[in-house]
């Protein structure tokens, strides 16, 4: 009786492995998807080119001096520093600046946002605009009005500030 | 349970928008600007009054007593004050002065003002219609750079309706205004 059980476990474990062996002689074949994302770029600054314009024709009493800054080291001007020595009321300057796309992706710009002492009449918005779209390798002229009001007072020192926000294109919020 | 479940999707779905809004590519362009302002100013650098002794007369010549005396001071500052003692009817003096613009941005003389303090001034010299005439010659529309100077002439007469024992005072104004604005 024990010789029975143990030959129909035998036989058993026989068709366990039969079965088993069966299912590793399956044939099969997986089919792979290998791929690979390189983002692009976005790159946004201010091209060197920089041109300087003010309402002196018959005296050159007051000068403007403009400088690039590459804030992070990338080689790219990030930044323009506007310097405006001997000022007076009714002097006006135009600094004339290009934003240029270093990258590979379309950008648009987003804000403009200007800040200014009620001395100093800013603007940068003449030529670009929210939603304002740069594609990869192009540049637009962006143009910083600075004009000088009649309430400015003799030997002071007054400062703006302004923030070009730029965002990739499909991500602007209009 | 359920509402368990849905609060845990919920953040689920919160955290998938955070990440969406993070994996906005931007960048920031700056504008810094710094604007200082020039001035206007001058001082007087020189007076010379003809009051050196003798008194002299509205015509050049001079009278046969020194009388009257005319001392100034304030050279090398904004105020000349020209102060004349012991006055009388018919004494004049001319005071040839000068100043030097030092402002950095250049300047019209756009007015001079004579300012009488408390009384009339006379109309013309020998005129009698107030005790004292000035006159203030040359000056009004010249344009002055850093460094140049400008002369002018005062011209005081006391007229016969001064009062014995009296103080007249006045104040002239030069008047510089910034030249793109004259």
């Amino acid at each position: 009786m024990t010789s029975r059980k143990v030959l129909v476990t035998i036989i058993f474990l026989i068709l366990a492995l039969l079965l088993i062996g069966f299912a590793y002689a399956l044939w099969d074949k997986t089919l792979h998807i290998h791929g690979s994302t390189d983002t692009g770029i976005f790159q946004m600054g201010f091209s060197p080119t920089i041109i300087v314009s003010d309402n002196e024709f018959d005296k050159d009493v007051a000068t403007t001096t403009v400088s690039l800054v590459d804030l992070d080291g990338d080689g790219i001007y990030d930044k323009i520093e506007v310097t405006i020595d001997n000022a007076y009321p009714s002097y006006e300057v135009w600094i004339d600046c290009f934003i240029r796309n270093y990258g590979t992706i379309p950008a648009k710009i987003q804000d403009i946002i200007v800040s200014a002492p009620s001395e100093l009449y800013v603007e940068v918005n003449w030529f670009i605009y929210p939603g304002m779209q740069i594609d990869p390798e192009d540049e637009v002229m962006a143009e910083i009005y600075v004009h000088v009001e009649q309430m400015a007072s003799q030997g002071s020192t007054y400062s703006f500030s302004g923030i070009l926000d730029v965002v990739q294109w499909n991500e602007y919020t209009p | 349970m359920k509402s368990y479940s849905i609060f845990i999707v919920l953040i689920f779905v919160a955290i998938m928008i955070v990440s969406v809004s993070f994996a906005l590519w931007s960048k920031v362009l700056y504008i810094e600007g710094t604007v200082n302002t020039g001035y206007l100013d001058g001082k007087w650098i020189s007076a010379f009054n003809y009051d050196q002794g003798l008194d002299p007369n509205p015509d050049g010549s001079f009278k046969d007593k020194d009388v009257g005396s005319t001392v100034i001071s304030g050279i090398g500052t904004d105020t000349l004050v020209i102060t004349i003692n012991n006055a009388y009817p018919s004494y004049f003096n001319d005071v040839e002065v000068e100043y030097q613009y030092t402002g950095t941005i250049p300047a019209v003389v756009k007015a001079i003002n004579i300012i009488p303090h408390g009384f009339n001034l006379a109309s013309a010299c020998g005129a009698n219609d107030g005790p004292i005439w000035v006159e203030v010659v040359n000056g009004v529309g010249a344009q002055l750079h850093q460094g140049d100077t400008q002369a002018s002439s005062f011209k005081i007469h006391v007229e016969q309706c001064a009062e014995q024992g009296a103080t007249y005072t006045f104040t002239v104004e030069i008047v510089l205004v910034q030249w793109n604005e004259a």
